[in-house]
Parts: C-alpha cells; sequence; structure tokens
C-alpha cells in the first residue's frame, strides 16, 4: 500500500508520460520489479502462466526490461487490451484505474527505451542479385536494357520482400539462365565482326503467307491478360493491341536479308489523323520504325534490310501505337497480309552500336592483349562492385587467351572474358566481409566503402553504383556521414529511384499482386485492364510524390490529393477529367485519398464476386500496424447464410457486413474479429474494386461500428482519424519494413533499439519519407555488420566435376 | 545411328496443345546406357512422377466401394476406365501434420512429398527436408541429363503471406531442408530445359557448349576461393552456387545424344503462357511424357494446380472458384459442381496416361515402366483434414507394382510409408524416409 500512494506521488515526477524525458534502464526496471511484476502476478497470472496459457499468451516469463522488449508486439497488445478495459475480461475483479494506468504507462516507456551504447548490427546473409536488381545492374553495365531476368524462375520472397539473403538460392536452372542471359547481352553488346562469306550464296525469296505466321497478343502481356483476337475473316494477321507478328526462320547462308512486310492498317475512326505503326524486329530487337498508311484496298510494302548469321532467327512485326476505345467500337489495327524474306544480299558496312564502342572504348588505339586487360579491368571492377584482386583478374585474362588460341577474333575473346564476369559469384552476390581490422577481428566491423555503395544503391536504384558512387567508394569518401548524406539527397532525385517504390511499394502495398487479381467481371462490370492498369499506376504516382516531395508518410495513410486519369476518375466519379495522361487532383472533402481508398488496395483486399471486410481488416493490422491476428481456429465454421427471393432467384438476405456481424455474437470469435472486423466495415462503402458505393445488392450500406474500447468508428475518414492516432505504431512498422528491405533480412528483436532510433529521427524530421530514409543510412546496422566466424578457411571439399571423355 | 524424330513432331506456338513426337523402340537402349548395373541393359528404366491436386477430393465420390481387385471403379475415378488394370488405388493415408493445424493449403503443399510440417512465423529461413522426389533424383538422377524435372501450372507467390506461412513453402519438391527446387511453369521454358534450344539460339551449339564448359570451370574455382573468406552462413549460400555449377557441368559433359535426337528443325514453343488453363495444362502434361520418353528425366514432380489460387474452371461453366466450392458447407449442389471439377481433373489424369500408354518401348509401354502417384495432402477440403488422402499409383514401375486394385491401409499410416516403398520400387533400398514407420504393400 505504502509503496501504491508512492507510485502514484512518483509517476509523474518518474516521467511515465510519452513525451518526457526517457526513463533510464535502471528506472524502469525498478518499477518493473516493483510494480508490473506483481500487478501481472495478481491480475494475469491465473490465466496466463505456463500452465493454463490461455489464449496462447504466458506472462509469467518476463523477468526484465530486455525480456519484454524482444516481445515488442506481446507487450504492445497487453498495452491496449489493459488501456481498452478489455483485460481483465468484465467478469472478473477489476485492478484500480491508476494501477492500470500505471502499468500502461510503464509499458509506453519501456517501448520507447532506448539503452545506451552501440546498436548490434546484425548479420546479413550473402544475397544474390534477384530479378530486378539482374536486369537493372545489366542494363547499368552494358547501356543495353535486355530485361533477361524476365524469364529466370520467380525469387522467393521471405519477410514479404524478394531481397532477402536468407531465401534467395541458386538453382542449376538458374545457373544455366545466368550462362544463357550473359550469352544473349554480350552477343547483343558486342558485334564481332564476321567476314563477309567469300562466296554469296543463290538470292531467293521466301514468301511466308499470314497462315504460317503468329501473334502474340494472346496470352500474358505487360502484365495484363488479353484475350487472343479472333483471326479476321481475310486472312490476314490483325494487331489489335500491342503484340507482335512473328516468325522463327532457319538461316543457312550469312548475308544481308530484305525482310518485306505486306501490311494495311485500319483507322481509328475516320477524323483520325494518326497512322499505325509498326516496328520490325530481329530477334527481338528494333530495326526500324515505319508508318503504315494504306487501308485495306491497297496494301503496302515495308522493307527492312538486316544482316543474318547462320541460325535460327526471330523475325516479326511489332505494332506499337495501338488505340482503342470500346464503348464506340473504335480502334486502330495492324493487319499482316505476308513476310517476305529476300536474301542473302552483299553485305553493307554498319556502325559498331553504342554498347560496344562503350565496353570497348578503354582499349581504344593499343594492340589485342593489352586492350583486352584494360576493357575487362574496367569491366571487372564494375561488374564486381569492388577492387578485383590479382588472381581474379588473371581468371578472366585467361579466358581471353585460351579463347585467342582456339581461333577466336579478340572481340569474340573479349566477350568470352566478360561473361565470365557476369557469370562469377563475384557479380551475382553481394559478398560483403567488411572492412578487415588490424588487430584480431572484433565481432563488429563496418563495411568498406564500396560494400557501402553497393547497399546504398541497391536499396535506393535496384542496381549497382553508378560512377560518382565509384569514386567516392575509390577515394574512401564515403563513410563520411555528410558525403552520406549528400548521395542519399542525390540518389532519390534520380529518376532511377523509381526503383524503391516499385521494389519497396511494390511489394509492402501488393502493387506486384495486382497484376494477379481477378475481379468477376460478370458481377463488376466495370472492371478491365486499363482500370487495372490505371490502378496500379495511382499508387505508385502516389508514394512516389511522397518520395520527391519531401511528404510524410502520414499521407500514406490519409492525404487531400491523389493521381488519376479520366478512366480512374470515372471509377471515382469525379468529374472534368479527360484524357489518359495521369495528373494530381485534390480529393479534399471526399472521402477518398490516403492508400486505404485507393481502388487496387481496396481490390486486392476483396474477393472475386464481393467484398470482404476480415481481408481488408487484417491487411490493415498486418501491413499498416505490424498487430497481425492470429489464424482462425481449425474448427472454425462457415457462417450460415440466409437468402431471399428477387427476381425469381435466391439471393443473399444480408449484407456481407450483417453476415459478418455473427461473428460479435461467440465470444471464441469476437476476441479477433473485434479488432477486424470493424476495419472492414468502415470501408464497406467502397465495392469489391473500390468503387463508392450506397448499398450492398439493395441493402443499405452501414459503415459504423463500435470498437472494443467503446469509441465509435465511422467510416473512412472515421478510419483515417483512428490510423493517426495511433501513428506511432504505423510509423514503427513502416520504418520496421522499410528497414528489412534496405538490409535484405528480417528485422529480430535485438534490432528493437535501431528502429526505435530510427522512429525517433522520424519523429524529428516530420515524417518526411526521405528523413526516414536518411535515418535508415546512418543506422549502424547500414554501415557496419557482424561478424561471426569470417576467416575460417573452407575444408576444401568442393572437388570440380568429372567430366566424361 | 540414333534416328531424329520426325517432322510429323508438332510442336507449335505456345498456343497448340503438343503432339508426341513418334520415336521409335531404336532410339532408348543407347540412352539407357548409365543403367547395366540396375537394370539389365536394354530394359527400360522406371519413372516415377508425382502429381499434386490441391483442396483435396469429395472422399465419398473418390474412394471406391470395396478394397482388393478393382472391378468397380468410383464416380471420381471413372474416366480412368481404360486403365483399370494400371491403378492402385491406396486409401487410408494419413499425413503427419498436426492435429490442430490453421490454414492447411500451404500445409499440404509443403508436407506432400517431405512429411515435414512448415512453421507458421515468417522470420528467419524456411525450414522442410528433402522430398522424396529428389531423394530418388540424388540417386538415379545422374544417369539423365536432367536429373530431375519439376513443373507447376500455377508460377509460385511472391506477395504477401501464404496461408500465414511463408510463400517459399509453396513448393513440392525440396533439395534439402532450406532448398525449394525451382519450378518451370512456361512451355517455352520447359522445352529450353529439356532441349538446351530455344527461339532465336544463334550460332555454333558444340562452340558455345565448350565455351560454357570453360566459363563453369573458371566460375567454379572462383566461387571455392571465396567459400574461404565468408562466414559460414554465407558458404552454404556459395555451396549452392557450387553445387549448381558442378550439376551443369555434368549435364555438359552427358549431353549431345538428346540433343541430336530432336531434328533441328523441330520449333520451340513462344514464350509466354497459353491461354487458358485447359491448354496449359495440357501442353505441360505433353511435355512432360516426351520427357519421359526420351529419357531426359526419370523423376517429374507437377503440381497441376496450386491452392493458392481459387480457380474458376470456366471451361466447364462453372463460375465458382475451386476453393470456393471445397468448402461447400455439405450443401449437396456445391458438392456436385465440386465433383464435376474432380472428375474433369481425373479425365485428364487419364489423358496423360493415354499419352504414355502409346508410346512402345522394350516389349511394353511408358506406361507399364513408370510408377505415377497422383493425389493431395487434403483428405476432406471442407474441414482442411489432412488424413484420409486421396492417393493412387498408376503404372506397373516395369512390373514392381501389383496394380488392379484398392488397397486400404490400416488406420493412421503415415503417407511417408508409401514414399518409402516408392524408393524401394525405384531401385533404393530405404529402411525410413522421413517419419514413415513401414510400407506400403504396393509391389507385386
Amino acid at each position: 500500500m505504502i509503496a501504491l500512494a508512492r507510485l502514484l506521488l512518483l509517476a509523474p515526477v518518474l516521467g511515465f508520460a510519452v513525451d518526457a524525458a526517457a526513463p533510464s534502464t535502471s528506472e524502469l526496471s525498478r518499477v518493473f520489479t516493483a510494480v508490473v511484476k506483481p500487478f501481472l502476478s495478481r491480475e494475469c497470472f491465473d490465466c496466463h502462466d505456463q500452465e493454463n496459457a490461455k489464449g496462447r499468451l504466458i506472462l509469467d516469463r518476463f523477468h526484465d526490461l530486455a525480456a519484454v522488449k524482444a516481445e515488442r508486439r506481446t507487450w504492445e497488445a497487453l498495452r491496449r487490451a489493459l488501456h481498452d478495459g478489455v483485460m481483465p475480461p468484465a467478469k472478473r475483479p477489476q485492478p484500480a484505474a491508476a494501477q492500470r494506468q500505471a502499468v500502461v504507462a510503464w509499458i509506453e516507456a519501456a517501448l520507447d527505451h532506448r539503452a545506451d551504447g552501440p546498436r548490434d548490427p546484425g548479420r546479413v546473409t550473402v544475397r544474390r542479385l534477384n530479378r530486378a536488381e539482374y536486369n537493372n545492374t545489366i542494363r547499368d553495365l552494358t547501356g543495353l536494357d535486355l530485361r533477361p531476368a524476365d524469364r529466370f524462375p520467380i525469387d522467393d520472397s521471405g519477410f514479404n520482400f524478394d531481397n532477402n539473403g536468407d531465401v534467395l538460392s541458386t538453382s542449376p536452372l538458374l545457373l544455366r539462365k545466368y550462362l544463357k542471359a550473359a550469352e544473349q547481352v554480350l552477343d547483343r553488346a558486342i558485334v564481332v565482326p564476321v567476314p563477309p562469306p567469300a562466296v554469296i550464296a543463290a538470292r531467293r525469296s521466301i514468301t511466308l503467307a499470314s497462315d504460317a505466321l503468329r501473334s502474340t497478343t494472346a496470352g500474358i502481356l505487360d502484365g495484363v491478360d488479353h484475350k487472343p483476337d479472333p483471326e479476321p475473316a481475310d486472312g490476314t494477321q490483325r494487331l489489335k493491341r500491342a503484340g507482335e507478328v512473328f516468325v522463327h526462320q532457319h538461316i543457312a547462308d550469312d548475308g544481308d536479308y530484305l525482310l518485306r512486310v505486306r501490311a494495311w492498317q485500319r483507322r481509328f475512326d475516320d477524323a483520325d489523323t494518326q497512322d499505325a505503326e509498326m516496328a520490325g524486329r530481329l530477334d527481338g530487337e528494333e530495326l526500324a520504325r515505319v508508318k503504315v498508311a494504306n487501308l485495306a484496298a491497297q496494301p503496302g510494302e515495308f522493307t527492312f534490310r538486316v544482316r543474318l548469321i547462320p541460325g535460327e532467327h526471330r523475325l516479326s512485326v511489332a505494332f506499337t501505337n495501338p488505340k482503342n476505345e470500346p464503348a464506340k467500337r473504335n480502334f486502330r489495327a495492324l493487319h499482316i497480309v505476308a513476310f517476305t524474306l529476300d536474301g542473302p544480299l552483299p553485305i553493307e558496312p554498319r556502325p559498331l552500336p553504342d554498347s560496344h564502342q562503350r565496353l570497348f572504348a578503354p582499349g581504344v588505339g593499343l594492340p589485342d592483349e593489352e586492350a583486352a586487360r584494360r576493357i575487362v579491368t574496367d569491366f571487372a571492377g564494375a561488374a564486381f562492385r569492388g577492387p578485383v584482386a590479382r588472381d581474379e583478374l588473371d581468371a578472366l585474362l585467361g579466358m581471353y587467351r585460351s579463347s585467342r588460341a582456339a581461333g577466336d577474333r579478340h572481340e569474340q575473346a573479349v566477350k568470352v572474358a566478360l561473361m565470365t564476369a557476369l557469370v562469377s559469384p563475384r557479380f551475382l552476390f553481394r559478398i560483403e566481409t567488411g572492412d578487415a581490422p588490424s588487430g584480431p577481428s572484433a565481432p563488429i566491423r563496418r563495411l568498406t566503402d564500396h560494400e557501402l555503395a553497393a547497399r546504398l544503391s541497391y536499396f535506393l536504384w535496384s542496381t549497382q553504383p553508378d560512377a560518382r558512387l565509384r569514386a567516392l567508394a575509390d577515394d574512401r569518401r564515403l563513410r563520411d556521414a555528410a558525403v552520406l548524406a549528400a548521395e542519399v539527397t542525390r540518389m532519390l532525385a534520380d529518376a532511377k529511384a523509381d526503383a524503391l517504390v516499385e521494389g519497396f511499394a511494390g511489394q509492402w502495398l501488393g502493387v506486384r499482386a495486382m497484376q494477379h487479381v481477378t475481379p468477376d467481371t460478370k458481377v463488376l462490370k466495370g472492371f478491365d485492364a486499363s482500370l487495372l492498369a490505371a490502378m496500379r499506376k495511382e499508387i505508385d504516382l502516389f508514394v512516389t510524390a511522397i518520395m520527391r516531395e519531401n511528404r510524410s508518410l502520414l499521407e500514406l495513410i490519409d492525404a487531400d490529393y491523389t493521381f488519376v486519369n479520366d478512366r480512374l476518375a470515372k471509377h471515382y466519379g469525379m468529374a472534368d477529367v479527360s484524357g489518359s495522361e495521369f495528373r494530381k487532383v485534390s480529393v479534399a472533402g471526399t472521402p477518398r485519398g490516403g492508400v486505404l481508398t485507393m481502388a487496387g488496395i481496396l481490390t486486392l483486399t476483396s474477393n472475386a464476386t464481393r467484398t470482404n471486410p476480415i481481408k481488408r481488416g487484417k491487411w490493415v493490422l498486418e501491413e499498416l500496424l505490424d498487430c497481425p491476428p492470429p489464424p482462425p481456429p481449425p474448427d472454425a465454421p462457415a457462417l450460415p447464410e440466409k437468402t431471399r427471393a428477387r427476381d425469381g432467384k435466391q439471393v443473399d438476405a444480408q449484407t456481407v457486413r450483417q453476415r459478418l456481424e455473427q461473428h460479435r455474437a461467440d465470444p471464441r470469435c469476437a476476441s479477433c474479429h473485434s479488432a477486424m472486423d470493424p476495419i472492414g466495415f468502415a470501408l464497406e462503402n467502397f465495392d469489391a474494386i473500390g468503387a463508392w458505393r450506397t448499398v450492398d445488392e439493395d441493402l443499405p450500406i452501414d459503415p459504423k461500428d463500435r470498437l472494443r474500447d467503446g469509441s465509435v468508428l465511422d467510416g473512412p475518414r472515421g478510419l483515417k482519424d483512428l490510423l493517426l492516432s495511433r501513428k506511432k505504431e504505423f510509423v514503427r512498422c513502416f520504418v520496421e519494413k522499410l528497414l528489412s528491405y534496405a538490409l535484405g533480412r528480417g528485422i529480430e528483436p535485438a534490432d528493437g533499439d535501431t528502429v526505435t532510433d530510427i522512429c525517433m529521427a522520424a519523429q524529428a524530421g516530420a515524417y518526411v519519407l526521405p528523413a526516414v530514409i536518411q535515418a535508415i543510412v546512418a543506422a549502424d546496422a547500414f554501415q557496419k555488420l557482424r561478424v561471426s566466424d569470417a576467416g575460417t578457411p573452407a575444408s576444401g571439399k568442393h572437388e570440380k566435376a568429372e567430366t566424361a571423355p | 545411328m540414333t534416328p531424329p524424330i520426325p517432322r510429323r513432331t508438332l510442336l507449335k506456338g505456345a498456343g497448340a496443345a503438343i503432339a508426341l513426337p513418334l520415336l521409335d523402340a531404336m532410339l532408348p537402349t543407347r540412352l539407357w546406357a548409365g543403367d547395366a548395373e540396375t537394370v539389365g541393359a536394354g530394359v527400360p528404366p522406371r519413372r516415377a512422377v508425382f502429381l499434386y491436386t490441391p483442396f483435396g477430393m469429395h472422399m465419398p465420390a473418390w474412394t471406391p466401394a470395396a478394397a482388393g481387385a478393382l472391378t468397380q471403379l468410383s464416380p471420381t475415378l471413372a474416366p480412368l476406365a481404360p486403365f483399370t488394370d494400371d491403378l492402385l488405388v491406396v486409401s487410408g493415408l494419413d499425413t503427419t501434420l498436426p492435429r490442430n493445424l490453421t490454414g492447411g493449403h500451404t500445409p499440404s503443399i509443403a508436407t506432400f512429398l517431405t512429411n515435414a510440417c512448415p512453421t507458421r512465423n515468417n522470420s528467419g529461413t524456411a525450414r522442410l527436408g528433402m522430398s522424396v522426389d529428389q531423394a530418388m533424383a540424388r540417386r538415379i538422377g545422374q544417369v539423365t541429363p536432367l536429373p530431375s524435372l519439376e513443373l507447376s501450372c500455377d508460377a509460385p507467390r511472391t506477395f504477401g503471406s501464404c496461408d500465414s506461412y511463408s510463400c517459399v513453402y509453396v513448393n513440392l519438391s525440396w533439395a534439402g531442408e532450406t532448398t525449394p527446387m525451382p519450378v518451370l511453369t512456361e512451355p517455352a521454358e520447359v522445352f529450353e530445359a529439356l532441349f538446351e534450344r530455344s527461339a532465336g539460339s544463334v550460332g555454333d551449339p558444340l562452340r558455345r557448349r565448350a565455351t560454357r564448359a570453360s566459363i563453369l570451370d573458371a566460375v567454379g574455382d572462383a566461387a571455392r576461393r571465396l567459400d574461404a573468406q565468408v562466414g559460414v552462413a554465407d558458404r552454404r549460400k556459395l555451396d549452392e552456387y557450387l553445387t549448381a555449377v558442378r550439376e551443369i557441368e555434368r549435364r555438359i559433359a552427358r549431353s549431345g545424344a538428346v540433343e541430336g535426337a530432336i531434328a533441328a528443325d523441330v520449333q520451340a514453343p513462344a514464350p509466354g503462357q497459353p491461354g487458358g488453363y485447359l491448354e496449359h495444362l495440357r501442353t505441360l502434361y505433353d511435355l512432360l511424357a516426351i520427357a519421359l520418353q526420351a529419357d531426359i528425366t526419370r523423376v517429374a514432380t507437377f503440381m497441376l494446380a496450386s491452392d493458392m489460387v481459387n480457380r474458376q474452371h470456366q471451361h466447364l461453366g462453372i463460375a465458382e472458384g475451386h476453393h470456393s466450392l471445397s468448402h461447400h458447407g455439405n450443401k449437396q449442389p456445391q458438392i456436385d459442381l465440386l465433383c464435376r471439377i474432380e472428375r474433369s481433373i481425373v479425365d485428364e489424369f487419364g489423358r496423360f496416361l493415354g499419352k504414355l500408354k502409346a508410346v512402345r518401348e522394350g516389349g511394353g509401354t511408358l506406361l507399364d515402366h513408370s510408377m505415377i502417384l497422383f493425389g493431395s495432402a487434403i483428405g476432406d477440403g471442407n474441414k482442411h483434414l489432412h488424413t484420409n488422402l486421396p492417393i493412387l499409383l498408376a503404372g506397373r514401375a516395369g512390373g514392381a507394382l501389383k496394380t488392379g486394385r484398392h488397397l486400404r491401409c490400416p488406420a493412421k499410416t503415415p503417407l511417408s510409408n508409401l514414399h518409402a516403398s516408392m524408393l524401394d520400387v525405384m531401385g533404393i533400398a530405404t529402411e525410413r524416409f522421413a517419419d514413415s514407420t513401414g510400407k506400403v504393400a504396393i509391389a507385386g
């Protein structure tokens, strides 16, 4: 009793309020032992000890502050349960209000607590480049945006991100793809001069009529599933959407060939002044683009001249400017009548492509062997993202020399050396060993400047460091805090930072997942591919704006603007938006604004034919507040349905919400559903594809609900206010996810203080996204690594494969 | 002299189903050279195929009425009537997933061939165990160009969680505790994996192969050097890389016979997904049949559909998703629709069996020399029960299986017992596999 009285007096003095100066470790520990533990013992252990473990919650195993901090989620849930009056349950005797408040205050302070002393940076398992990173890195190394990784197997993801080192694995299949990709990229980047044939074979003309041609408008294109165009009756191949008409042709004789294409266009409508555009392509690479003005009555013949070396080639023409307006049945189309391949002809000389010139630049004017040395050194330095060891360079040059010895030309031999670099583990993996200490190994090391540069560029750009970052690393200036911060600012302003939006928001907010949604268009009639594309673009542009315009994270919850084009505006019921380009619009005074009201998220969290409030509630809890609900018990029964007759068939007698209210009736269900369902109900005015509605079937929608602490949640505005009132949790959730993405590993209890540091920095920076990013980059977890047992030599157990003669 | 596959081969664009090449009996014996010890020279080798179907089966319609000789097929199995003598229906098998398991779908996929249970939290490394197909591939895979083949009609999901589990667990085939095998989904990719050929390959294949071999040699050395400098967890990742290098070197050394067997003008399928599930399914079934026939591999797994996809079988005119229907709540109209879907799945399986039966080899058919496990690790999909599983074996495994019957296992027989017996049939003497407690009497 005396202790209690003293606590009541001392509580303010001990600074338990959230905003006061943080109590020290010893203070918190003292109060834990003196107040919190006895409280739990009295009020909680009857149900929540090892033996009973009601609700799978065991509270008698927490003995100190560290244990509490190691299980934040549990204690956050406990804090809320105590604060909302949900625990102890009503039928048990209740503690005094002051005691309850004191414990709640203590938990808040404990969760805000940060230890003194250095932070544990954790360990990141060596990460191989994922698909996006591989594509971008190849693009920046060679100047060619070929995206070979689009054909790689999908990367597994851990903690929701596909750049997590622990789950990225390498299989023989993948390695074979790497080999092939390296060949294809360098075959394209480097032109090996093939001497023209001594004798040009006899010229022939092969005409491939329309039925020998194939088109690729069917299937998945741009991530959107197109149904195949029915063949028009006139025997041509018609392209109504972006796609190609192609043929695979085996070429026996080296030489130039003329690809002649007979084609005509269908105009969009009589008033259209634009002609159809057709791009000729060889093996996917564009040769030239022509306008097809001809109409059906008189098809035109278009010629592309191309050098073909013997082998199998894919010759195609692509329709590059489709346009259609389904409502009025207007569309532009390209009709292909026939391909003719004419040749071989004497070869015309062509200039070397940019990529070739760039790669060979270091060796210009030098004898072959020396040129090769320079070229390979430069390339490997960039590809390996750091200093190239002597033996590594020798190995690559060895490939050059044996290639020459086998009779290859200089350019081919260089190609082989560069291919080897692109399949080398130093390219495919981001290996971090840290600055080697001069003394005995310390458990924590700084990353080298080059390793830091790589972490930075893969975090913000999903690609290799650029020349400036490399130069700073070479000079060991990147470790300077001011230089680093300036680089972050520069990098965020660069267009390459779009990769951060694509990679992080794409996975966290599920934009990538949106390409797989399949709303039932019989029920949800407004849905089609262009609406889906608009939904994704809205989210991309919104997050990009927050990143590039220095805006607060909290706008993700609640903003007075968004981005729409005509299609999306119509879907949202906005007037006066015409044209398919996106533009920023104000949504002040409307329910829209913030990701929860964006059609993409609303569709992702719905079923194919109707909304799913539980899914939406779960999504908010998991992705925005980091307090995922436990999974349902195995014997959860299906909710009974009531139907009524309408228009001669049986339809639901209740709104979705009314059916789900049954969760509340059963206390076993209510414990979890009381957290999820109200959130979903608040969004019920948005249908399964995010359009606003006031009735569900013909029954009115009620977006109001009572939360378990007694307060009322009313509609989207109410939900946004609720989330803003829990902004600490939201910010922490966001920071943990972004940190996980930045590091390429999951966040562990040992990272708790690091996360708190970053949250504090975010708060100090008015929660603007760049401030969060700067704080992440400045953290020890980003700049250092914990060394477990590096330096122990492997046992040398890998023999080479036996090769059969 | 190995005859090339005749031009009648109709490997068309991604849109068309692929007709089997008409290999004749002369082809196989040369290819089976590696088997002289285990199988007599010239005797066709045994193939093992594992087919997974999601959401279980409506067991009252699946399970044949009587045990013993298979005289009467059940309604769901009726489409397999032409193959009754080649079937071994095994009922009463259970997984060893915990009884109170929630979110049954990811665990079903994860456990089907591994018998292990995934852990729920999204943290750290996903851990399961080696799957039975990889246990086979490890022993017999080295004599074929591909040790094993993993196919799926549904690409793995990479976003969010799968039934509250990490999506890494949505993989049937596992090379080890932490290494799921990557799957191929697109026909063009499968073709390329089988024949090392794709649209647009340029240049001399032999020279390309030699270059690849020396590149692999060089990077293998580089990886071994790096191995010495990194920590334990990193070494595991580099070891995966080195294993991959070794595997491709081995394949390069062995290849040549198969690629030569396919005539140069057989076209690779175009890249992309075929429109429509049915076409996709049939195309992959056909490619699987070719892979087995040409002895490119003897071990394969095929996820016919993923539990993560609530597929609407539009070609059957059914608008409700398969997953939704599997939770029928005991309402007869839903059960009827579900059974129609299940019958159609079995029908497509029958079509595949028909393809295998049409290939003559070594005095029998390809089906005679195969052992195909078809089923799911969910029994009653309505309640997510992982007991009393729908399982059958098709094919005679060269006479090792006693087919044409319905075998009822005693209560609580683990699925791993069947796996252990299958390993025996493939010539891999096995005391235990995973958590097996004995064997299932599948042998003749």
